[in-house]
């Protein structure tokens, strides 16, 4: 009720109203017939009219005696009785009352009794009723009868104006009843009319509203469709424009391994710089039209985070150096060491805010600071002391394609989507990005991260997914490549690396040798003319045996992590982008390729190229002594370990963890460094019953570490 | 009303029911001949009667009536300005006493009105000819010698024009079609 309009409530109230007060006219109407029903006014005029009549009836009687009467007194003192008992009831009854209200009423009525009570004496002392008597009587009856034609006149009269008066009455009524009726139907009309219109409103409101629904459902599908169709576009100018790029950085990267004369080399450094920028460029785009679109991905997978900070600042130290920098990193020891997150995004971050801490600073130092925070997320701070950021600038900072101010981007360069990049990474990670900054002082950008700390499963999983690091030299390669220049980038990386690459132009063919010949790996371009990567992979897949194991890695141009997932669902095991990197490259291949040999069931504890390059100025023989000194001292450094850990000494602890881990590395025994690394930290943060285990599997370790080390001394 | 209008109703119902056992159990049971009058004869009952007294009439003298059964009334009446005192012979008593049968009577008066009431009035409710109000015997003027009664009080239902018309004064003669 209460969400009705006003108007509708005040019509029904008004109708209810009229109704209430029609039924209240219709009970006064009642009322008053039955008040009408119950007078008297048709009795009175009834007696007096007998009363009339008799006088007459009785004075006639007196004028012609009935001959055959016997006792004509006494029947003419029984018509006096009947009189008298007229009189009586105008005198008695309920008529009595509407003779009191005739003003001249009553006195007739006195009249009337005066006459009939001198005729009752007068017949009391008849002896007989002779002729005397008789026209005495009749005289008297005479004048009784003019009274009582009166009183009939009298009474009619009366009765005439009460009735006239009654009916005017009636007739009011009725009129406010009828008026009352036809308000009552103008209110419930007007109801009704507000009830139709309400329901017109509210129909016409919901077409409106699905009207409006459908527009934006059709404004949505069009915006939708723009910015799918404003995606694609990116994903082919990309892949356009990558294309010949990749063969700019590839042969520059080829050129700079070639002996050059000094002008040619700086020529070559610059071609590679300048291609390098332009794909950062163009990376920086794609990420961000990816952000827009949401389309971002993440890793979850465990890395070592120390390892992540210490590649990102030593990326920057030469570049700091050359500007006179000093270039600080401070990572918490309290942090865990492998952690599960997106290292690669989280990289991103980290280059972007040094690279333009770098980049604004002219003096002083640049410091990446990762702290602990006691809700248990990560808090990384990277902090210069450079030209800082103006107050009025600050709030644009995050805004897309803005920078500092326009005079920044003459004198820095750069697109201005670095940090709206970082800053949107950040927040899909659960971070948000957050600065201080004064000019002329510096600035301070941070945020925190929840980073959980790997569990022993998570890095298990991992190492099997990261298969045994094997030689490259000599595995066989398959690289469909459609385009010439893309063809001899592939060939010329690869086969610097000591792989025999063979190249197909097609799926088709591709597919073909792979029947007649088997391969290592196959490096498979997803845009294909023809049958695309990912059907040949499906077919390859579909037909078994080893086929359905061999490695197949895709080769997009579709921007970091576009399609993934489609490459991953076709039965790709990887995924490069082009440009093709000789670090990436190798790191894939590693992963992928499997040893020469029968591999051993776990990963090698030992790094291979060190020991070579031991044994390469050492001598077999010093490589020899060399170990017999290293398991001598190791097996020192766990009984040192074993006692400083029952005497609860951290410190002692993390003193002889480390001596390990120097002496490992420098042998090539990286588990044992790895593990002694980690002892060292536990140590410092003196977590000593995380140290007991820790040492368990180290003791395990350095045993096959030892046994590894035997093998490789007698058998290459 | 609606209990009024039920009343009157189901009236017919009851009487088929009750009455007319009742009504067949008194002809059977009525040995005695009327007397014959010795007063002066102030009713007489005329037309369908069983036990006539008179050349085929039944005539009855003050004596006689007083020696029915009889009821008091206390009612007010349209025609009195006080409550009076009735006293008289049941209606339904007389109508036995003649044998006297139909479902209509006509009563007749001194100044020859006549009106019409039916059986069922009579045992429906105890109506009397009153002879007497306030122990005075009723007058000519008086609405006398006899008087139909009906109990106005005890039955305010009573107080219609019609029932009005039958309470008929000065009562001479009842005609039974």
């Amino acid at each position: 009720m209460l969400h009705y309009p006003l108007r509708l409530k005040l019509g029904a109230i008004a109708a209810l109203l009229f109704f209430a007060a029609a039924l209240v006219v219709v009970g006064l109407v009642a009322w008053r017939q039955h008040a009408l029903s119950e007078s008297v006014g048709g009795n009175a005029v009834w007696h007096a009219y007998k009363l009339d009549r008799d006088t007459v009836e009785l004075r006639s009687f007196l004028a012609r005696p009935d001959p055959a009467a016997k006792r004509p007194l006494l029947a003419l003192r029984i018509r006096l009785e009947l009189l008298y008992s007229r009189l009586h009831l105008l005198k008695e009854g309920d008529i009595t009352r509407l003779l009191a209200r005739i003003d001249i009423a009553e006195e007739l009525v006195e009249q009337v009794e005066s006459h009939l009570d001198a005729m009752d004496a007068q017949l009391r002392r008849l002896e007989s009723l002779d002729a005397g008597a008789r026209s005495q009587l009749s005289s008297r009856l005479e004048i009784l009868g003019g009274v009582t034609e009166r009183l009939i006149i009298a009474i009619n009269g009366h009765l005439a104006e009460a009735t006239t008066r009654d009916r005017r009455a009636l007739q009011t009524l009725y009129g406010v009843l009828l008026l009352l009726i036809l308000a009552m139907s103008l209110a419930a009309s007007l109801v009704v009319v507000f009830l139709f219109r309400e329901s017109r409103d509210n129909a016409a409101a919901r077409r409106e509203l699905e009207t409006l629904s459908r527009e934006l459902e059709v404004t949505a599908q069009r915006a939708e469709s723009s910015s799918r169709s404003k995606s694609e576009f990116l994903a082919t100018v990309s892949h356009e424009i990558r294309t010949p790029l990749n063969g700019v950085i590839g042969m520059s990267d080829l050129l700079q391994d070639q002996p050059l004369p000094v002008k040619a080399r700086h020529f070559a450094d610059t071609i590679h710089d300048s291609a390098q920028r332009l794909l950062e460029l163009i990376n920086d785009i794609l990420d961000f039209s990816k952000i827009e679109a949401q389309r971002l991905e993440f890793e979850e997978r465990p890395f070592d985070l120390a390892e992540l900070v210490d590649g990102a600042v030593a990326l920057f130290a030469p570049r700091a150096q050359a500007r006179g920098l000093r270039l600080a990193c401070d990572i918490d020891p309290r942090l865990p060491v492998r952690v599960v997150g997106d290292a690669g995004r989280l990289r991103q971050v980290l280059l972007n805010l040094l690279s333009n801490a770098i980049k604004f600073t002219e003096q002083g130092e640049v410091r990446l600071g990762v702290r602990a925070l006691s809700d248990g997320t990560v808090r990384f701070e990277v902090v210069d002391t450079g030209i800082g950021i103006a107050p009025e600038s600050q709030r644009q900072l995050f805004e897309p394609f803005q920078q500092g101010d326009p005079s920044t981007a003459r004198r820095f360069g750069g697109t201005g989507l670095g940090l709206v990049i970082s800053q949107r990474l950040v927040e899909a990670q659960g971070g948000r990005l957050a600065f201080e900054s004064e000019p002329g002082r510096g600035s301070r950008f941070c945020f925190a991260l929840t980073l959980p700390e790997a569990t022993a499963s998570e890095v298990a999983a991992d190492a099997s997914a990261a298969a045994p690091e094997g030689g490259l030299a000599g595995a066989r390669l398959l690289v469909v490549e459609d385009d010439p220049v893309n063809q001899q980038v592939a060939r010329a990386m690869l086969e610097r690396l000591g792989c025999r690459v063979s190249v197909a132009e097609a799926a088709d063919v591709a597919l073909s040798w792979a029947a007649r010949e088997h391969f290592d790996l196959i490096f498979m371009d997803v845009q294909l003319p023809g049958m695309d990567g990912l059907e040949a992979t499906r077919r390859l897949r579909a037909r078994g045996g080893w086929s359905a194991e061999l490695p197949v890695v895709a080769m997009t141009a579709g921007g970091p992590s576009g399609d993934q997932a489609r490459c991953l669902a076709a039965g790709m095991n990887g995924y490069l982008t082009k440009p093709l990197f000789q670090q990436a490259l190798v790191a894939l291949l590693h992963r992928h390729l499997p040893r020469g040999e029968p591999p051993p069931s776990a990963d090698s504890p030992l790094e291979a190229a060190t020991l070579s390059s031991l044994e390469e100025s050492l001598g077999r023989q010093g490589l020899t002594a060399l170990i017999t000194l290293y398991r001598h001292q190791a097996a020192e450094h766990l009984a040192g370990l074993e006692q400083a850990l029952s005497g609860g000494v951290a410190r002692q602890v993390e003193y002889l963890a480390h001596r390990l881990k120097g002496e490992s590395s420098s042998l090539g025994a990286v588990r044992v460094a790895g593990l002694a690394s980690q002892l060292e930290r536990l140590g410092a943060q003196e977590r000593l019953d995380e140290v007991a285990l820790a040492l368990g599997a180290l003791h395990r370790c350095l045993a096959l570490t030892l046994t590894a080390l035997e093998a490789w001394t007698s058998g290459e | 009303m609606s209990i009024g209008f039920i009343v009157r109703l189901l009236a017919p119902l009851l009487w088929l029911l009750i009455a007319l056992p009742h009504a067949q159990a008194h002809t059977h049971a009525q040995p005695t001949p009327l007397p014959e009058p010795t007063g002066r004869v102030i009713l007489t009952l005329s037309g369908d009667i069983a036990h006539p007294n008179v050349g085929g009439e039944a005539h009855f003298d003050r004596t006689m009536l007083k020696a029915l059964p009889s009821r008091i009334i206390e009612t007010h009446t349209p025609w009195h300005s006080d409550k009076g005192r009735f006293e008289g012979p049941l209606v339904r008593a007389l109508l036995e006493a003649a044998g006297a049968d139909g479902d209509c009577l006509r009563i007749r008066a001194l100044d020859d009105f006549e009106a019409q009431a039916p059986r069922s009035d009579f045992y429906d409710h105890d109506v009397i000819l009153a002879m007497s109000r306030d122990g005075e015997p009723l007058g000519i003027r008086d609405y006398g010698p006899l008087f139909v009664v009906y109990p106005f009080d005890a039955h305010p239902e009573l107080l219609t024009e019609a029932v009005r018309f039958r309470s008929v004064w000065h009562v001479e003669r009842i005609i039974v079609p």
